[in-house]
Formats: structure tokens, sequence, C-alpha cells
């Protein structure tokens, strides 16, 4: 048994003594001449070139200066990019030890082995600030500062203020940033092809070190100087190019549908040419006492590059072309004084369209059944090349454009809305939420999960799990469904649901309806017929039911499923996979109802540190609000 | 200009009679009797409908009296259409649309297995003699870590179902499939793709998950995850494949690659292990 990062773990010991690159570079020199020259004593020929003459001037482990500038002979000669990419981080490794033999002619071993936590986040960048995501509601910083970086409508303008505030407010964020420069400046990545030499990387370290490492001192620099926003800005391009190298198979699918190999190549260039510029000065001014600003030298090369800005992304949403055509109708219509624009529209022919939309592969083939509706067959061919516009609709009848309208309708629901078989083992975990919820067998589950969509309003009829700052409500408790009523004039002889969502007048019930002007207040009469005429044709269609168990329904970028511990129906975001397993609403585990560990009362409970001689580790254990006042401030506890 | 006082509001459109022309075609009326019926279900109807005033009355002599009446195909201009449409509406919808499907209805459910991070260890190696390389041959993601420039072609990863067969059987399934690390690379793949195309399919991505924040297991931050605006074809987490979060290891003469880059997630989080 050995310790490991995670616990306990029954094992061989399998404990790495040295870093994959040093391994590499003493299996590489092995029987060379050079193969003693990365252990102590550091016994090994003596370097062909002094780069390095330590500045004390009482060295006392010439071996060791020796051996350095083997690495650094090495590094400059080796042929193979691989090795010399070892050899630089190697030489990384040692840069405390060279500085301390600089300084007192002697060293005590330590290793540079910073954590490096910016190769973390890469599943994050994939998920989070790769297109098409979207922002999240949890603002996270590093990967906000990254998306700006991404090749969109340019956003530098307010980079500086953005950087400047998330360094002044967060340590995780400044280490990430001066890691992800050192990096790029150094040329550490793997797609580099020009790294920077020695002499580069020790004025630099010195620089990170001794100055850039001081959060005052760094938002000072960064505030004063008028284009250091442009190497920040780069530096955090070429992370993104990194990222999605690492993640292979990312690139080659958004060099296809973006084209991201041209932001991949024009960044890998420029940033491959200011390490070149930097070698240059750092071979002139490497023994020079007073040394140029680098950081301004490189800066205009930068600042070349952001002039041809590459965009491959939006910033905004894309209107498709039959969202485009069907708000130019109804602006058509308005324009006609005509809102009720649904009138000819029955239930029968929506149900219709819905019914055939829903087996056909190609949504859009949809528009071959409008000759059914005695739509001309040019204006079909028109919509279906994409090549209908408003300079159509006066040739046509109302009637085909109500049609047409309808259709358009439909297809955005058809191409909106989703109901996926969720897997097995999700499933189980429902039924069994439900049946402890409901008190219920697993066989009288059945209608516990049905729930309705209007396809008119679009209004999701669900009791949704929630808790946000401004309201308490999580719905935990609420069942059936909202907003609802029955069609007491139903057809077909039987009872039917209808929605039940009122209109919004802003118009009649608003505070400053009289102090609009004549045209504002137009516009508001005009909505308002619109929405009274969606409203009524609302309240006379049937609701969509749907079974939410063992689903997972997707209806307008809204993606809902019932919570494997609780039974409610509940939105899916990064926190359903926070306090369990299994996807989950994480609202109903907040306030679940635990064993306190001291007074073994029953309820809610916090997490406290505590050191459990039991299992010989630390854990969060669950104390109680009384327990918690006693034992919080003496953390971690010994249970 | 007209007056924007609410005057004009309270003169609401009074519904117009229909005019013929303006009904459903016949052939559109005939094909109606072709869909399915639209299911909604009523839970609970109170017994004691109360009638006290007339406006409840006549609402449920309306809704008695409403009987559908089905009208026959009359003049269809396209025959050809019209047999088309019929056929279409009596084969199922797609699944991924298909409203009206209950739960008890799915006859097959997919199986996620879960793989442990010391199973998949397993099979971050050489194959030996009785086992077989990843189907990819020269193009398996072993060959392209980036912490080495001798990269290896990996062992074929069985799922623990068929794992647990082969150590039963001795026999590896009929076809070779992908090593882990390929595996991870095509959910990445498909994961991306699914968002950049927008696409609709109910089709899942990957039959393995991860445990995260477990001990031992995987970080949550590393892996790929469902997105919260859009339907990606994953319900659970899967590590997401990075280069650089492996390093070569020879161990006995077998190469491995150490998963060095993929952190445990700190001890002591309080998540039910099943």
């Amino acid at each position: 048994m050995i310790f490991c990062d995670g616990g306990l773990h029954k094992s061989v010991a399998n404990v790495d003594l040295d870093k994959w690159y040093k391994e590499k570079i003493k299996h590489f020199f092995r029987d060379t001449p050079f193969s003693q020259c990365f252990d102590p004593p550091y016994a090994t020929v003596e370097a062909l070139k002094q780069t390095w003459v330590p500045k004390c001037n009482s060295v006392k482990c010439p071996e060791y200066v020796n051996a350095v500038n083997v690495w650094i002979w090495l590094s400059e000669n080796a042929t193979s990019p691989f090795i010399r990419k070892c050899l630089f981080m190697f030489i990384d490794l040692h840069m405390h030890n060279i500085r301390q033999v600089d300084a007192h002619g002697v060293f005590t071993y330590v290793e540079n082995d910073e954590n490096d936590d910016t190769d973390v986040i890469i599943p994050q960048v994939i998920m989070d600030v790769l297109p098409p995501s979207k922002p999240s509601k949890e603002k996270n910083k590093i990967l906000h500062a990254l998306s700006k970086a991404l090749p969109q409508r340019c956003q530098i303008r307010n980079l500086k203020e953005i950087i400047i505030n998330y360094v002044s407010e967060d340590d995780v964020f400044f280490r990430f940033l001066l890691n992800v420069m050192k990096k790029a400046l150094f040329g550490q990545y793997s797609h580099c092809k020009e790294r920077l030499s020695f002499k580069g990387r020790y004025i630099l370290f010195e620089s990170f070190e001794n100055q850039l490492q001081s959060k005052p001192f760094f938002c000072k620099w960064f505030r004063n100087g008028n284009d250091h926003q442009v190497l920040i800005f780069f530096c955090l391009k070429e992370y993104l190019i990194h990222a999605v190298r690492e993640a292979s198979p990312v690139l080659e699918v958004i060099d296809k549908k973006y084209g991201w190999g041209k932001f991949d190549s024009q960044v890998l260039s420029f940033m491959d040419k200011i390490r070149n510029k930097l070698n240059i000065i750092a071979d002139r001014e490497f023994n020079f006492m007073v040394r140029s600003d680098w950081i301004v030298n490189v800066e205009s090369i930068l600042i070349n590059a952001a002039k041809s800005h590459i965009k491959l992304f939006r910033t905004t949403p894309q209107v498709t072309y039959y969202n485009k055509i069907h708000s130019l109708l109804m602006k058509y219509f308005t324009i006609k004084q005509q809102f009720n624009v649904y009138d000819i529209v029955t239930n029968g022919t929506s149900r219709f369209v819905w019914n055939v939309i829903q087996r056909l592969y190609n949504p859009e083939n949809i528009f071959k059944v409008l000759h059914l509706f005695n739509v001309p067959e040019e204006t079909v061919q028109l919509l279906l090349t994409k090549t209908f516009s408003k300079e159509h609709f006066e040739q046509q009848s109302l009637n085909t454009l109500k049609y047409i309208l309808e259709v358009i309708r439909v297809l955005a629901i058809r191409k909106n809305f989703g109901i996926y078989v969720l897997p097995q083992h999700i499933f189980t975990k429902q039924i069994e939420a439900i049946c402890k919820k409901e008190e219920c067998t697993a066989a009288d589950c059945v209608n516990y999960g049905l729930n309705y969509i209007c396809f008119i309003c679009n209004d999701i009829k669900m009791f949704i799990m929630k808790e946000t700052n401004v309201s308490r409500h999580s719905n935990k408790l609420a069942k059936g469904s909202l907003r609802i009523v029955v069609n007491n004039q139903a057809k077909h002889n039987k009872l039917e649901y209808i929605c039940g969502r009122r209109t919004e007048r802003h118009q009649r019930h608003g505070k400053r309806k009289w102090k609009d002007n004549e045209a504002v207040a137009n516009r508001k009469i005009i909505k308002e017929k619109q929405r009274d005429a969606v409203s009524h044709r609302c309240v006379n269609t049937p609701l969509t039911e749907i079974d939410m168990i063992g689903h997972f329904v997707c209806y307008f970028n809204k993606l809902m499923f019932l919570c494997t511990k609780c039974g409610n129906t509940c939105t899916i975001n990064k926190q359903s996979l926070y306090n369990s397993n299994i996807i989950s609403c994480s609202i109903c585990s907040l306030h679940q109802k635990k064993k306190c560990e001291k007074c073994s009362m029953l309820v809610t409970c916090n997490d406290i540190l505590a050191l459990d001689r039991r299992i010989g580790r630390f854990r969060k254990a669950n104390l109680c609000i009384n327990c918690t006042a006693v034992h919080a401030t003496a953390q971690p506890i010994i249970l | 200009m007209s007056d924007p006082s609410w005057n004009n509001l309270t003169h609401r459109e009074v519904n117009r009679t229909r005019a013929g022309s303006e009904d459903i075609p016949a052939v559109v009326q005939e094909l109606l009797s072709n869909l399915p019926d639209e299911t909604q279900t009523i839970l609970r109807v109170s017994d004691t409908f109360p009638f006290d005033s007339n406006d409840k009355k006549e609402a449920e002599e309306n809704y008695l009296n409403n009987k559908n009446t089905d009208k026959l195909l009359q003049d269809s201009k396209n025959c050809y259409d019209y047999v088309f449409l019929r056929k279409l509406l009596k084969n199922s919808p797609l699944d991924s649309v298909y409203t009206s499907r209950k739960y008890n209805e799915v006859k097959s459910r997919p199986v996620v297995e879960i793989s442990h991070r010391t199973f998949e260890e397993e099979f971050l190696r050489e194959p030996k003699k009785n086992e077989r390389p990843c189907v990819k041959g020269d193009n398996c993601e072993g060959k392209f870590i980036t912490t080495t420039d001798e990269g290896f072609v990996l062992r074929e990863y069985l799922k623990p179902s068929q794992y647990k067969g082969f150590l039963q059987t001795n026999t590896l399934p009929d076809t070779p499939q992908m090593c882990l690390l390929c595996r991870r690379a095509a959910v990445t793949k498909l994961y991306v793709n699914y968002r950049a195309d927008g696409d609709s399919t109910g089709a899942l991505i990957s039959d393995i998950r991860n445990y995260v924040q477990v001990t031992g297991e995987y970080c949550l931050d590393q892996c790929l995850l469902p997105t919260s605006h859009q339907h990606v074809g994953l319900y659970d987490p899967v590590v997401a494949h990075v280069r650089k979060h492996l390093t070569p290891k020879r161990i006995n003469g077998i190469r491995y690659y150490k998963q060095t880059g993929y952190r445990y997630p700190n001890a002591g989080l309080n998540i039910d292990f099943l």
C-alpha cells in the first residue's frame, strides 16, 4: 500500500525519478561522451564553447558549469528538433541552480518545477472557447481572456483593462498569464520551429523572476507600455493554437469547418519571428551591462501582424435564410395591417405539416407539400433553392404567403426540437428517483413524467428546477404543469389541454404608456395585435405531450431532463455533474439532509475539512450548522 | 395616423366566416385521417362537475356536440404525392422528433459502460501475444504523442463487458477495435463536429464513460461534458484526449503510456461512488 495523489492505492510503487525529457535525453546520449553530463557529479567532456560564464568569482562547482555549457552546446547543435526541445526543457529545469551559481558560486539543487496548469484547461478550451460555444453565466476569467484571442471580430480594444482587472483580482489568472507568456517567448510549445536560445532564456527568466512575477510591477508595466497588450494578445493566440493541436482531431475538424489552419500558420509564423528576433538581440546584448527593452523591440513585429487580423468566426448569431424570410413576411403583413396571419391555417393543417416534417430526414423538403395548399410550383422551387425574396411577395396571394409563413414556423420548430432516448443507467436512476418522490412502484411511474410544450407560443409547461440569486424558488416541491388549462371546446369528444399563457400587455398596463411618442405607441399596438393573434391561436391548439422519463428534450437551446436524484425537471449545465457521476439538477443535493458526523442529527450539513483516522487521509466531513459554528474555525478537525 | 389610445385595441378582430377556398384542400383533408392521433393524457377529471352557471352548461354541451366528420378524398390533382404522403405518414417519425414516444415503448436503450482509470491504464501499452493492436494501425494516436518521438501502436481497447468475455473465453471480439486513445480522439472529433454542424440525431458519441471527482479517478475539468446549449450526444463525462498528457514508459520491456497529465481529483470529495 502506498500513498498517491488520490489517497491509498494498492499497487506497485512506480515512482518517476526523472522527468520524461530527462529520461529521453539520457537515453538518446547513452553511448556518447555526453552520457554522464545530465546527472551529478556531472563528470563529462569539456564543453567546446563556454557560453555561460558565471558572474561569481569563486565558483565552487566547475563541473556543473561545464555540464551546463555542454547542454547549451548540445541544444544548439543537436539535429533532432525533439531532442533540442527536450534539452531546452532540461535547461529550464536547472535555471534556478544556474542563477544560484551565478550569485554565490555554489548551488543547492532545486528543480524549476513550477506547477504548470496551463494545459489542464485544454478540454475546457474545446468546450467553452471554441465556437459555437456560448458564454457561460459563471464567468471563468482565463477562458474569457482566451476567447478574446479567437480569430473573430477584433477584441483587442478593451483587452488591456480586462487583463489588468483580472490580474489584480485573481492569482490563478496571473499565474496562467505569466506561464503563457513565458511559454510563448521561450518557445516551449511542441509546434515552435524557433526556440529561444540559452542566452535569451537566461535574461528573460531573470526578468520573469525578479520583475514580472510581482503583481504591482506587472500591472504598472502593462499599463504604461503602449503595445504590451499586443504581445499578450499573441501569447494567448499561440496558447489557443497549441491547445487545438494537442487535442489532435480538433485541429482537423475546425480547419475543415472554419479554416483554422490559416490562423494557426499566421500566429505560428509571427511568434517564430519574434523568437528569432529575441535570439538575435540576446546574442548581441547578453554580456551588456545595460540592455535595451527586448519586449518593445519585438512588439513592432506583432503590431504589423495585428493589422492583418484574421476573422474566422462570427460573434453574432447567424440568421438563417428561412428565419429571415419569416421576419420579412411578418413585416409585409404588418404593413398590410394584417395581424391575424394564421387565420386560414387550421389546427389540422399544422398537424399535417408537423407530421410530415417529423418523418423527413431533410426537413426543408417540407416545402414540396406546399402545392397541396395551392401554392404555385414556381414559388415552391424558389423556396427550395433559397431564392424567394421580398420582391416576390407582391406576386403571391395572401393565402400563399400565410401558408409559407406557417411552414417556415414549423420548420423552425423541427430544427430546434429534439427528444433523445437516454442511456439505460440514467433511465434506471430516474425511475428510482420518481419512485422515491411519488412513493410508488416502477410500474406506476407511467404518468409522472408527462409534461407539455406549446408549439405555438413555444412555452415550456414544466416546472424547471432553478435557484438563482434573484429567486429562492427552486420548484423543488412543484408538481404537474405550468400555465395549462383544459379545453372545454375540444373536438373529437375528448378532453384536451391547451396553453393557458396570457398575452403580455405593455400598452395597457405599462407605466409609460402616455409618455411614449406616437411612433413608439403605434409600434406597441402592432406588437400587441400580433401577440393577440398568437394568443388566440394558442388557446385553440392542443398542447404537445412529452414523456420526460428516459428522455432528454431539447427545445430552442434549452436542454431538459428529469433529475436522477429528485425526479424533477431540470436543465443541463456545468454543475449537473459536480455532485454526482450521473447528471442531476445539482440543486436537490445542496439541500439534501445528511447525518451530522458530530451530533448525528439528520439535517442540512456543511462540508468541513477533517482528518479521518480510520482511513488515514483528509476528507470533507458533514457537520450540522450548530457543530459547524463550534468546529469550523479549527479546520481540519480530527474524526 | 391612428390614435394610439386603448379604444382602438378594444375593437378586436372578430372571427370572420371562412370562405370555401380557404378550407383545407381535399387532399390534405383526406390525408389528415392518416395522421396519428394526438396524444394527451388527462390525468384526473373531477366526477362532480358543478353545473351552477349557464356558461358552464353551454361549454359542456359544445364539447359533447363537437364530433369529427371524415371527408372523402375528392379530386386529387397529384395522386403520386398523395400515395407517397400516405405511406410516409404511416411510418414512425424520426427518433429525434418522435414526440409521442413513451418511455415504456423504448425497446432497447443504449448501454454506456463505466471505464475506470486503473482499467484504462491496462490498455495504454503495446499489445502482447494474444492481443490485437489498434485497428487504425500506423494512424493510431499512440504514434503521435508529443512527449516522445518514438510513438507506438497501442493495444486494442475492450469495453469492460468485452474484457470479461475475453478473460473467460480468451477470445477477442470479431471485429478489431480502436485503442483507448483513438477512442478518446474519436469522441473529441465527434463532439466538435456535432456542435459545429448543429446536428440533431439522437446518436451517442461514446459507449464508455468515466468516473470523475472520485478518489483514484479523473478530474471533471479534464473531461468532455454535455453542453448547456446544444445536444452533443453525450450525457456523461468522458476524458478528453490531450496528446501532451501522456508520457512513455518502459516496464519489463513493454512500452506503456502513463497518464501523467491527467490529474487525480483532490482527496476527500464526498461523492457517492455508485
